[in-house]
């Protein structure tokens, strides 16, 4: 089930440098991934998809290379080393605010429950 | 709305024509993987190139979010550096021709206000230009150049035994030789052969026509240290370690065999003796003249301020081969430092860039030139301080002269190109990487 969109904008970044720490990967193969893993919730559009790693490629976070595969040339993406840095911390940033945002949630239904 | 026609709109929001192409085929690409997963899914081929394309997005917002990615840059840092340096080293030749007489300082000064003025014009033109232009023409202007050498050769003046002023320009041959690299990318070992081939003729034809060896040396140590970094990024694609060790060998080799063979002059003897006793600790008698006087003048330097002597007292051609011996005697040891620092990091920021930008080419350009900085400056001050076997050339950016200003000012303008369209040029690595034994590789989990 697809959620809202604006949950999921502003950790795509994350999300893309994640998955690229694992393995090298071209773009429709991210999107794949992502929508496998997270069983439907993620349905990045491509769109948004490339923009975003292009900025990250001109950032220095990101490197690419082509191969022709099966007469398609793909185009390759690599996390560098600025991109596990930057992923360390976006992660640290997701944390505390996935956290945060736990704590409030929680304490709420705590309070209820206790009603 | 068909697949080119969404392309067009698309790429037509992007103002740089040079990143239409690139991201183009990247989109078509996604599209078709996306077209045929759907029909493996059981829809009909249209109905799955539309829901693809309507998947991408709208085409102009898109293109507009690429647009705002793809366009050129400019490495204002880089660039105002470079103009400070230029007004400082103006400032220091002004100063040097304080020290020479009426004459001759008001017309040498000039002289380097129209060179460096050149130089700028020379480095804005470059910059504008696109390095890519390099790779393309990289043989034509091998020919040009080599053109040059062998009128210089044939009919250049000759002063005091050689024609050492024209050795400068040698070293135009750096980004040519990126060039004739990436050529010749991809055609395995002989491909590399040919470049090897063809950069010892150069050297020959550059040591016949300057007689001197300082910049063929150099030169053929960075061409060493680029022809191993090409390799090792598999532009040959060949694994790299005993191909390594085999060009090295034939580099470090040839000389020793020639010398061998030929055995040194005794005043080549003599020279190399006088430039390594200052090994020996003993300061004075053993060295040469120049080099025992730079390094008393050195040593009586207050850390700002001048030492009381210029360094035109104990040298001629200051202007040329004592510039950094003038800034330290004349302002002190740290404003010598000051100038070192400033030389390294318009090298260094070269280094980094290459390993910034994702074309190939502007990789192996900005390589190239950045280390040409180094080694020349490193090498021009240890000469000065009279700690370098063979002696100095030129300073990168403060020595005087037409064909120093053309080197540095044509180098800066390619290190700007490699920056302006580094995200613009569209030749990324088209090839495997190779890894190597010595490499650590991350593995896929």
């Amino acid at each position: 089930m697809p959620i809202d969109k604006s949950l999921i904008s502003g950790s795509t970044s994350l999300l893309i440098l994640k998955l690229l720490s694992e393995k090298e990967m071209y773009g429709y193969e991210m999107i794949e991934t992502l929508s496998r893993r997270s069983e439907n919730v993620f349905e990045l559009k491509a769109g948004t998809l490339y923009p975003l790693l292009h900025t990250l490629v001109s950032q220095g976070c990101l490197t690419c290379r082509e191969e022709d595969v099966s007469g398609k040339t793909r185009k390759y993406y690599r996390i560098t080393k600025d991109g596990r840095k930057l992923l360390k911390q976006k992660e640290n940033e997701w944390n505390q605010y996935a956290e945060a945002v736990s704590r409030i949630l929680n304490r709420q239904g705590a309070a209820y429950g206790s009603v | 709305m068909g697949l080119s026609e969404y392309l067009n709109t698309l790429t037509a929001q992007i103002r740089c024509r040079k990143a239409r192409e690139m991201v183009a085929a990247e989109l078509k690409a996604h599209i078709e993987d996306q077209k045929e997963a759907l029909m493996a899914s059981g829809m009909t081929e249209e109905e799955a190139m539309a829901e693809s394309i309507r998947q991408m997005g709208d085409p102009v917002a898109v293109g507009a979010d690429l647009d705002r990615i793809h366009r050129p840059r400019t490495d204002w840092r880089f660039l105002i550096f470079v103009v400070l340096l230029s007004l400082i080293s103006l400032f220091v030749q002004y100063q040097i021709t304080g020290t020479l007489q009426e004459g001759a300082a008001a017309s040498s000064f000039l002289r380097h206000c129209a060179s460096t003025a050149l130089g700028l014009f020379i480095m804005a033109a470059v910059y504008f230009m696109d390095f890519t232009a390099v790779g393309r023409y990289s043989l034509l202007c091998w020919g040009i150049l080599s053109i040059y050498f062998l009128y210089a050769g044939l009919f250049g003046m000759v002063i005091a035994g050689s024609r050492s002023y024209a050795q400068l320009t040698f070293y135009l041959y750096i980004p040519i030789f990126s060039g004739i690299l990436y050529r010749f990318r991809l055609k395995g070992i002989r491909g590399l052969l040919q470049c090897l081939t063809l950069f010892a003729a150069t050297e020959i034809l550059g040591i016949w026509a300057t007689g001197v060896f300082n910049v063929p040396l150099f030169s053929s140590i960075i061409f060493l240290i680029m022809t191993a970094w090409a390799v090792n990024r598999g532009w040959f694609q060949i694994t790299g370690r005993r191909t390594l060790i085999l060009i090295q060998a034939v580099f470090f080799l040839l000389p020793a065999v020639w010398f061998l063979a030929e055995g040194l002059k005794p005043y080549q003897y003599a020279r190399l003796l006088n430039s390594l006793s200052f090994l020996s600790g003993v300061p004075g008698e053993s060295r040469s003249f120049q080099a025992a006087q730079a390094l008393r003048l050195l040593f009586s330097c207050p850390l700002w301020g001048s030492s009381g002597h210029s360094a035109a007292e104990f040298f001629s051609s200051v202007h040329m081969d004592y510039i950094f011996i003038f800034i330290v005697s004349s302002y002190g040891i740290g404003a010598g430092a000051a100038a070192a620092a400033a030389l390294l990091a318009a090298s260094f920021r070269g280094i980094r860039l290459s390993f910034r930008t994702n074309n190939e080419l502007g990789k192996m350009i900005s390589l190239g030139c950045s280390c040409v900085f180094i080694a020349e400056s490193v090498h021009y001050i240890l000469a000065n301080c009279g700690i370098a076997v063979i002696s100095q050339t030129y300073m990168p950016f403060f020595s005087y002269g037409l064909r120093a200003s053309v080197l540095t000012y044509s180098f800066c303008g390619l290190l700007l190109s490699v920056y302006r369209y580094k995200d613009v040029a569209g030749e990324v690595r088209q090839f495997r990487t190779i890894s190597f034994p010595f490499q650590r590789v991350r593995r896929e989990k």
